[in-house]
C-alpha cells in the first residue's frame, strides 16, 4: 500500500514537471514560434507532440496507479538490492567526467577512476588495484593515440604533461 | 562476361586477400568496443586507404565494415553492450542465452546469421542493383514518413510492458532527439545557448550510457561478493557452444524473411541498420511457433536482428554503386574512398568501366567466407576476455566507454552525458520504464520530422492533400499496409488484455 502510494506520487511529480516543461521550458527554448513561408511546420511542433504525448501518458499511468489496475511490477529475483554501491559508481564517473579528466588528463585521471572504482567494487588487493588500472590504460593508449591516432584529453593543471 | 572475369581477378589475389583478412580481423576487434562504431572504424581507415594500392585499401575497408558488424554483436551478448546501435535489438535475446551459459551458442548464432545476411544481400546487390535502385529513387519524404511509422507500430507491439510507460519512453526520446538546431529553419531548440547541443545529442553517448552504463550501474546492487565472480560463464556441454545441423536448419526462414527486410531497408538510403534489425526481430517474432521465448534467449530472437543489420550493409551499396548515393555514413565514407582511388560508381561505370564493381563484388563475397572463418577463431578468443570478473570488468568498461564516447566527437561534454543518460537508463529500468523505446525514438525522429514536414511543404505546392497522395501510388500501397497494420496491433493490445496475457516478459529495458 505504500509503495504504491509513493509510486503514485512519483509520477505525479513527472506530471507536474512534464506539464511545466510544456508550459515554460519548452517555449522558452524555441524562439522561432511558427513556420515561415514554405517552412512546413512549426520548429515547435514535434517537441510539443512529445510534451503532449509524455503528459497524457503519465496521467493515464497516475490515474492506472490510484485506481490500482497498474501491471504488477517484476519480481526481482528476491535479491537485496544495495543502493550505496550505484550511488557511489555513479558520483566517481561523473566526478571524473565532470572535472577530473579535464583537470589531470584521461590517461592519469582514467588510472584513478578505474582504480576507485576496483576499491568501491570490493577488491583489496594492493597490486591488483594498482596494476590493473595501469594496464588497461596503457592498452587504451596504444589502442587510441598509437593506432587510431585519436588524442584522449591532456591535463589542464599541468599542459607540458606528455599523457 | 570478359568483364566480370576481369573484375574478380582483380580482387582475387594475395594482396587484396591480405587486405580482406587484416580488416576482418581489424574490424571484429573494433566493432568489439563499445562506441567504436562501423562507421567509424570505416572513417579511421579512409585516409589510409590511400596509401595503398587501390585493390588491397577498398577490399579491405569493405572487410573492416563487415567485420565490425560481427564484432559488436560481441559484447552486446556477453556484456549486454552492443558495439554499434544496430546490435541493439540482439541484446534482447543474446544476453538472456548468454547468462545461461549458452553464450557460445549465442554467438555462433550471430555468426551465421549475420554472415548469412551478409551474402543474402550482397547477392541481391549483385543481381539485382539497377531494378533495386529504381524502385528505391522513387521513393519520397511521404513514403520515409510512413516507414517510420510502419517502425514505431512495430515498436508499439513489441513493448509488452505497461503501455503508457513505453509511450513516456518514446516521447523522451523523441523529445531529446529534438535538441539541437531545426532541421528546415536551422533556428536552435533546446539548446539554452550551449554549442556543445548544436549538432543535437550524440547517439553514441546516449547509446552506451543507456546500455551499457546503466546495465553496469544496475549491477552494482549486486552484494560484494558477486562481484568478485565471472561476469559470465559458460556450459561447458557442447551443445551448448555450437549450433546443430538442425538448429541451423530451424533458423533458415527466419534468416531469408530478415534478410529481405534488410536488404529492403538498405536500399532506402536513410533508413540504417538498427531500424531493420528491430524490424526483422518484431517480425520473427510475430511469426514465430513460439513467440513466448522471445526475450529469454530464443535463437530466433538472436537471428532476425543480425541477418537483418547485416543485409543492410551490402544493400547500402546498391544505390551507391548503381546511382552513387551513398545510402548511410559508412557508405559515403567507401565513396569517398572510391573517388580517392580514381573510381567513380554510378550508371555509367556500370556501362563503360564495369570491372571494379565486379571486383568489389567479388571482394564482398569474399569477405563474407573469411568474416565466418575469422569470427570461428573470435569466439573462444571472446570467451576469455569476457571471462574476468566483474569486479575488474565494469571499472574496464566504464573508462573504456569514456575513452570511446570521446573518441567520437573529440568532447568531454559526451563523455558527461554518457554518465548522466548512465544514471537516468539506471533508474528507468529500476522503475520499468524502456530505455530501448526511448532510444528508437531518438533514432526514428530526425528521419520522421523531415520527412513529415517536407512532405507538408511538397503537398502545399501540389493541388490540395488528395491530388498529393493520388500521385503517388507507392504512397497509397503503403498507407494502406499501414492501416491494416494498425489494426493488427490493436487487436493484439485488446486480446493482451482481454485475456490476461502476461505483460511483462521481454527484457526490453
Amino acid at each position: 500500500m505504500k509503495t504504491a502510494r509513493r509510486e503514485s506520487v512519483a509520477i505525479a511529480a513527472l506530471l507536474a514537471a512534464a506539464i511545466l516543461f510544456g508550459l515554460w521550458i519548452l517555449p522558452a527554448g524555441i524562439s522561432h514560434g511558427g513556420p515561415g513561408p514554405g517552412e512546413g511546420l512549426s520548429p515547435r511542433f514535434m517537441p510539443r507532440l512529445a510534451t503532449a504525448a509524455m503528459v497524457l501518458a503519465l496521467a493515464w499511468g497516475l490515474l492506472s496507479s490510484l485506481t490500482g489496475t497498474r501491471s504488477p511490477r517484476k519480481p526481482r529475483e528476491g535479491r537485496q538490492s544495495h543502493i550505496y554501491m550505484p550511488i557511489g559508481g555513479v558520483a566517481i564517473c561523473l566526478a571524473f567526467a565532470g572535472v577530473g579528466f579535464a583537470l589531470v588528463g584521461f590517461y592519469i585521471g582514467g588510472i584513478c577512476m578505474a582504480a576507485l572504482l576496483t576499491v568501491l567494487l570490493g577488491e583489496r588487493r594492493p597490486w591488483v588495484v594498482i596494476v590493473f588500472p595501469t594496464l588497461l590504460l596503457a592498452a587504451i593508449y596504444l589502442l587510441f593515440e598509437l593506432a587510431l591516432n585519436v588524442r584522449l584529453p591532456r591535463s589542464g593543471l599541468i599542459p607540458g604533461l606528455p599523457i | 562476361m570478359e568483364s566480370i572475369l576481369d573484375g574478380i581477378s582483380l580482387a582475387l589475389n594475395f594482396n587484396a586477400l591480405a587486405g580482406i583478412l587484416l580488416g576482418i580481423v581489424l574490424g571484429q576487434i573494433l566493432g568489439s568496443i563499445p562506441g567504436l562504431t562501423a562507421a567509424m572504424a570505416v572513417a579511421l581507415l579512409v585516409p589510409f586507404s590511400f596509401y595503398f594500392d587501390p585493390w588491397v585499401g577498398i577490399p579491405m575497408m569493405l572487410a573492416m565494415f563487415k567485420g565490425s558488424l560481427f564484432g559488436s554483436s560481441i559484447p552486446a551478448i556477453l556484456l549486454r553492450t552492443p558495439g554499434t546501435p544496430a546490435a541493439a535489438a540482439t541484446v534482447i535475446d543474446g544476453n538472456p542465452l548468454a547468462r545461461r551459459g549458452k553464450g557460445g551458442k549465442a554467438m555462433h548464432t550471430v555468426l551465421f546469421a549475420s554472415v548469412f545476411g551478409d551474402s543474402f544481400s550482397d547477392i541481391v546487390l549483385i543481381f539485382g542493383a539497377g531494378v533495386l535502385a529504381a524502385v528505391a529513387i522513387r521513393f519520397g519524404p511521404a513514403e520515409y514518413a510512413i516507414l517510420v511509422f510502419f517502425a514505431l507500430l512495430s515498436l508499439i507491439s513489441l513493448h509488452r510492458g505497461s503501455s503508457w510507460k513505453g509511450v513516456a519512453a518514446i516521447a523522451a526520446g523523441v523529445l531529446l532527439a529534438c535538441i539541437g538546431l531545426d532541421p528546415i529553419t536551422g533556428s536552435p531548440r533546446l539548446t539554452f545557448g550551449n554549442a556543445e547541443l548544436f549538432d543535437g545529442i550524440g547517439l553514441i553517448p546516449m547509446l552506451i550510457g543507456f546500455l551499457a552504463i546503466s546495465e553496469v550501474f544496475r549491477q552494482l546492487e549486486q552484494p560484494v561478493r558477486r562481484l568478485a565472480e565471472k561476469t559470465i560463464t559458460f556450459s561447458s556441454l557442447p551443445e551448448d557452444n555450437r549450433l546443430s545441423g538442425k538448429e541451423h536448419r530451424a533458423l533458415l526462414p527466419t534468416l531469408f524473411r530478415s534478410s529481405a527486410i534488410g536488404t529492403l531497408t538498405g536500399a532506402l538510403p536513410g533508413l540504417g541498420s538498427t531500424v531493420a534489425a528491430f524490424i526483422a526481430y518484431n517480425e520473427a517474432r510475430r511469426t514465430a511457433a513460439k513467440p513466448e521465448e522471445f526475450g529469454r534467449g530464443s535463437l530466433h530472437g538472436i537471428a532476425a536482428p543480425e541477418a537483418a543489420n547485416n543485409a543492410v550493409g551490402g544493400a547500402n551499396l546498391i544505390p551507391l554503386l548503381a546511382f552513387g548515393i551513398p545510402g548511410d555514413v559508412a557508405a559515403a565514407l567507401i565513396l569517398g574512398a572510391l573517388l580517392i582511388q580514381g573510381i567513380t560508381p554510378g550508371p555509367i561505370a556500370f556501362r563503360d568501366n564495369p570491372e571494379p564493381i565486379y571486383a568489389i563484388f567479388a571482394a564482398m563475397l569474399l569477405a563474407n567466407l573469411v568474416n565466418y572463418v575469422v569470427g570461428m577463431g573470435f569466439i573462444p578468443l571472446a570467451k576469455k576476455v569476457v571471462s574476468v570478473p566483474k569486479r575488474l570488468l565494469f571499472p574496464a568498461v566504464l573508462v573504456f566507454a569514456s575513452a570511446g564516447a570521446y573518441a567520437m566527437r573529440g568532447s568531454l561534454f559526451d563523455v558527461q552525458l554518457m554518465f548522466v543518460f548512465g544514471l537516468i537508463g539506471w533508474l528507468m529500468t529500476k522503475h520499468d520504464f524502456p530505455p530501448v523505446l526511448l532510444l528508437i525514438g531518438f533514432i526514428l525522429t530526425p528521419i520522421l520530422e523531415r520527412s513529415v514536414r517536407q512532405t507538408l511543404i511538397l503537398a502545399e505546392a501540389a493541388d490540395g492533400w488528395l491530388a498529393f497522395v493520388a500521385s503517388r501510388p507507392v504512397l497509397m500501397i503503403l498507407l494502406a499496409a499501414l492501416a491494416v497494420l494498425t489494426v493488427l496491433v490493436v487487436r493484439q493490445r485488446l486480446a493482451m488484455k482481454r485475456y490476461g496475457l502476461p505483460e511483462e516478459p521481454v527484457d526490453s529495458s
